[in-house]
């Protein structure tokens, strides 16, 4: 128990606050920890939402160093955030009227402990996924702000998370202003240090070139100065930093869960120097009386007004419900060339890209981002393979008013990015009460029919689909894609777009001389194919690259199937529009529903089950991709992907042919 | 790259062909097998196609006189466009027809149930439609007491009548419209057009007995001389995309006894003076009422016909075009002053405005016939401009009539005999 010993070692030293600590410091840390005490009895009361993680013990380390930041500095925080927030915010009425769940608070009540958002500050829950958010935060302080500098308050738990690691990598590749302030508290939860760390914690920073920086809070004045060195150290733009302070909560992680060892917790609650210090100085005392008394006070005058689900239940989704009709002309262009010049009007207009391997000469796995960044080196930024943490720049990025578009290289790598998609992204607008907008937009090629096997093929739309506040787009080459892009650089809230491999080769849709094509909506809405001599008596519903397959292969379609198909392509897949499928069903009165991925519990369950709420006795059906990883062995793979094939066996199924 | 087309040799006799329709403009994408355009040789109307996929180049006009041999259009493969054509289509597409593409189980069914492809619309071919085709053909099936081997149905009876008569290829529009008249099914492809026809007065001439209240010999005498003005009336549709022209007019006569219902044709018509009408009609009805056998000639050579309801109490008929004609002509009355004529015609062949102004023509010719009575007519009332004399004071002169002018301010007027001898 090496680190208890130098824990106790730390704590031994006797302080005189008083003398040492200005008078500023020592009242805000008993602020602190009577707001922290007044939660514990109103969790006793059941006049809290939620549960508590209070700070009691640690307080110096939010005074020391969230304290002597300035207003345009970012600090982001975790599950214990009461501290850090109070002392940058000094906002200690709005962070009490939030765990109480009253609609005055900082966020209407819906955050709570561990959602706080105000400007320069924001805490979220899951470990250490707002670090490379503050990364990114960082990021563009650096390029906006000469002095500002962002914040990361973290746990020795944290150490256990790999996308800090990757944040470290980023901030000390990019020069960027962040500190990470790890403060340590010997417990993970419930489990001692010795069983979650491996090696050295500075060493962890240090291995990445990033400068370390140690100290304790029971030496608060020391902690000071420590802290402001290294805050100094960032803002004059050195490099990232890394301090870490030891400390030990006085109380239980949250609520009742203490395990720990009561006379480890009794010797650690006689030295703290906020305990010794009201223990025999009067004046202090007082001070802490009337502190108690002003947040009594404040508990009994706040308004009990709550947030209500209709003010709540809103979201940033584009809808348009107008069906308004426009004629497709696509330009002889190749799909990849329209992408590229799509994102340069983009980047024109001011949006970021970050991704990896998108620098010229490279210009991108499949050749998108080409030339862009040498046409535009300040917006286009080339990342290591990181991609969990370069959504989180992304998403810091767009919290702070720069629109990023982060390329993942293959679709099926979103699998790195879905922490920060759902635990940020998706959720900073409503858990913020609607003061946080992230217009990041996450794009990335799915698909396979390349051969290239099962974690290069994957299409994994339908686990994106559906995600609070998520748009997804599907981009494909039966419409220049511009058109859609356009409209999603305005969006407010977090995109995700899906390209296709097989499609960035083609060249746009030319038409047929036997369907016509039109768009119903706006930029975002449906496709539509349809046949223009005859009634179709089949709706498909296809998305990408599959429903370019499909128009290519109209009259095979009809030859092999008997019937005429109107093809119905939505761009957005989530908000879905049924109107247009709906249109088009309740003509033909068969539908069958193509996805990229596998059936079960996707696309085209959604859209069937939409489809049935609203007009039942539709004959149905969905195909897609059989369940199972995808084969390299390329005459297997297309027998097991969507194709025409399988399209023409669903239409004779459902025709009774 | 281009292909060339040209005129390939018909027959020995031919060494230019006309070129009657182009269905494509210069410029456009066609797909091999596109029917591009129609020449006409001595013997008769052909389609060219494309014989491969790309840009029409196109510079012949219709109604030009190309050489055999010569060229007719070029189509440039060598696009760009290409790129874009369909990758390995999964599976054989195998066009059937040209202009016609069959679904598989459209080709297996047409085969099955013997239909023959050229009745069939152009475009996409379902089984429901070779279907659709089948089924109706077996209803028009007349019944002969013998279960057809063969379910052949046409939507036009192909019977070539007695009377000669010139094809014409339909345009493509009327083409279309056969279609879909064909698809729509209302009733069938007849269309009716009435038009009241009121006397001022007596006939002018008094005719025979058999004509006495009827209009029925004037309407045969005008009807038989204003089809030459109206070539589609004396006309009737060979298939889907031909109209035969009768060289004759043999105005049929249809006799009812309510036993035995038959047309006899009057022929030559048009060449009748109306006393020749007259007594060519007394001749057939008296022919018809001696129940002899009849001459084969007047059966089957009508060319339009005629079908008198005017001694009956019916004001309305839709009378049943016979298969070889595009033209009948009913005739009801309410009184003896009074009747209507009930045009039935084949909208594959002629359309309904062109039988109104036949009918309004045939009409005024009618009126001619008659002379105004003392009985006021609404054109008794009219003035002339200048003097205000009505019309009925001309009556008793030699020219009962007067002139129609356009006056200075634009309007109508009229002026009687002596103030336009006057002006």
């Amino acid at each position: 128990m090496l680190a208890s010993e130098n824990f106790r070692k730390l704590a031994s030293n006797p302080v005189h606050l008083e003398e040492s600590v200005p008078s500023e410091d020592i009242r805000q840390a008993i602020l602190i920890r009577e707001v922290e005490s007044a939660f514990l009895r109103l969790f006793s009361q059941g006049r809290m939402n939620g549960t508590v993680h209070t700070c009691v013990g640690q307080e110096f380390s939010a005074v020391a160093i969230a304290g002597q930041l300035a207003p345009d500095d970012w600090v982001t925080s975790n599950h214990r955030c009461h501290g850090h927030f109070i002392s940058k915010t000094g906002n200690w009425r709005g962070l009490m009227d939030e765990l109480m769940g009253f609609r005055s608070g900082v966020c209407m009540g819906i955050g709570s402990s561990q959602h706080l958002f105000a400007k320069g500050f924001l805490s979220n829950g899951p470990q250490a996924s707002l670090v490379p958010v503050a990364t990114g935060i960082g990021v563009h302080l650096k390029k906006h702000d000469k002095d500002a500098i962002s914040v990361s308050f973290i746990g020795e738990g944290t150490l256990g998370e790999g996308t800090l690691y990757e944040a470290f990598n980023l901030a000390a590749l990019w020069g960027v202003p962040q500190l990470i302030v790890c403060e340590n508290n010997l417990y993970s939860q419930s489990t001692h240090q010795t069983f979650a760390l491996a090696g050295s914690i500075r060493g962890r920073a240090e291995a990445f070139g990033i400068k370390s920086f140690e100290s304790n809070t029971w030496d608060p004045a020391a902690l000071r100065s420590v802290a402001k060195e290294a805050i100094d150290y960032v803002r004059a733009r050195r490099g990232p930093a890394f301090l870490v302070v030891q400390t030990y909560r006085l109380n239980a992680h949250s609520k009742g869960d203490d395990d720990r060892d009561t006379s480890e917790v009794a010797f650690f609650r006689s030295r703290d120097p906020l305990n010794r210090l009201l223990e025999r100085n009067a004046k202090w005392q007082s001070i802490q009386t009337d502190i108690q008394a002003e947040i009594d006070r404040h508990i009994s005058d706040s308004s009990r007004t709550l947030l209500t689900a209709s003010e709540y239940v809103v979201d940033q989704l584009p809808r348009d419900h107008d069906l308004a009709r426009t004629e497709v002309r696509n330009e002889k262009v190749r799909m990849v060339l329209a992408l590229n010049r799509a994102y340069r009007r983009l980047i024109e207009r001011g949006a970021q890209m970050i991704g990896e391997d998108i620098l010229d000469p490279y210009g991108g796995a499949f050749k998108v981002t080409n030339g862009l960044s040498t046409e535009f080196p300040d917006s286009v930024v080339g990342t290591p393979i990181s991609e969990a943490a370069i959504t989180g720049v992304g998403i810091g990025l767009s919290l702070m008013g720069s629109p990023t578009y982060v390329e993942i290289m293959f679709g099926d790598f979103v699998t790195h990015v879905f922490d920060q998609v759902i635990s940020n992204a998706s959720k900073f607008f409503h858990m913020y009460a609607f003061q946080a907008k992230v217009p990041v937009r996450i794009r990335t090629p799915m698909g396979g029919k390349r051969g290239y096997g099962p974690t290069h093929s994957q299409s994994l739309e339908k686990h994106l689909v559906g995600i609070d506040n998520l748009g997804v787009f599907a981009l494909t080459s039966l419409e220049d894609p511009g058109t859609a892009l356009a409209a999603i650089d305005l969006l407010a809230g977090p995109a995700f777009i899906i390209e296709s491999k097989v499609d960035y080769g083609r060249v746009l849709w030319q038409g047929s001389s036997d369907y016509g094509i039109h768009r119903a909506g706006n930029e975002l809405g449906t496709l539509i194919v349809s046949p223009l001599h005859r009634k179709p008596s089949v709706t498909v519903v296809a998305y990408g690259d599959m429903a370019r397959e499909i128009a290519d292969e109209l009259e095979t379609i009809f030859v092999r199937s008997d019937s005429v198909i109107e093809l119905v392509v939505p761009i957005t897949l989530h908000p879905l529009n049924i109107q247009p499928v709906l249109q088009s069903a309740r003509q033909t009165r068969s539908v069958v529903v193509v996805e990229n991925g596998s059936v079960a519990f996707g696309i085209g369950s959604e859209i069937l089950a939409e489809l049935s709420e609203v007009e039942p006795g539709l004959r149905c059906k969905r195909i897609g991709a059989d369940a199972v990883p995808i084969p390299s062995v390329l005459s297997l793979e297309k027998e097991l992907l969507p194709s025409v094939n399988k399209l023409i066996a669903a239409i004779s199924e459902i025709s009774g042919v | 790259m281009a292909v060339q087309v040209v005129v390939e040799r018909d027959n020995v006799n031919d060494e230019t062909v006309i070129v009657r329709k182009i269905y494509k403009q210069s410029g456009m994408r066609v797909a091999a097998d596109d029917p591009i355009l129609e020449i006409e040789t001595s013997k008769t109307v052909k389609e060219v196609r494309s014989p491969k996929s790309g840009f029409l180049i196109l510079t012949i006009k219709e109604g030009d006189e190309i050489a055999v041999g010569g060229r007719l259009f070029d189509v440039d493969t060598n696009t760009e466009a290409m790129a874009h054509q369909a990758p390995d289509t999964i599976g054989d597409v195998k066009k059937a027809d040209v202009g016609r593409v069959f679904s598989s189980a459209a080709e297996a069914l047409a085969k099955e149930l013997h239909v023959d492809h050229q009745l069939l619309p152009e475009g996409w071919i379902t089984s429901q439609d070779v279907r659709a085709i089948a089924t109706a053909g077996k209803s028009n099936a007349q019944g002969d007491g013998e279960p057809r081997a063969r379910q052949v149905a046409r939507p036009v009876d192909k019977v070539i009548p007695k009377a000669n008569f010139r094809p014409e290829s339909m345009s493509l529009r009327k083409r279309t419209e056969v279609r879909n008249l064909a698809r729509a099914n209302s009733h069938g492809t007849t269309s009716i057009i009435g038009m009241d026809v009121l006397l001022p007065g007596a006939r002018i001439a008094s005719p025979p007995y058999l004509f006495e209240d009827s209009i029925t010999d004037v309407v045969v005498f005008e009807a038989a001389k204003l089809v030459r003005h109206f070539p589609d009336l004396n006309a009737f549709c060979v298939d889907d995309r031909t109209i035969g022209y009768f060289e004759e007019v043999n105005f049929g006569i249809s006799f009812d006894g309510g036993h035995d219902l038959k047309v006899l044709a009057l022929r030559n018509a048009d060449t009748l003076s109306l006393a020749q009408i007259q007594s060519g009609i007394q001749e057939l009805l008296e022919l018809y009422e001696s129940k002899e056998s009849i001459d084969d000639g007047l059966l089957s050579t009508s060319t339009i016909t005629v079908s008198d309801l005017s001694r009956s109490s019916a004001t309305f008929m839709m009378p049943l075009l016979n298969a070889e004609q595009s033209l009948l002509i009913g005739i009801t009355s309410r009184d003896s002053r009074s009747y209507t004529l009930h045009a039935a015609f084949d909208h594959r062949v002629s359309e309904g405005l062109q039988v109104a102004r036949f009918l309004e023509e045939l009409r005024e010719r009618v009126i001619s016939h008659h002379r105004p009575s003392g009985v006021r007519h609404n054109s008794m009332n009219l003035r002339c401009s200048a003097c205000d004399q009505t019309l009925e004071t001309e009556a008793g002169h030699s020219r009962p009539w007067l002139v129609q002018v356009v006056l200075q301010d634009g309007s109508q007027g009229q002026l009687c005999r002596n103030c336009y001898d006057g002006w």
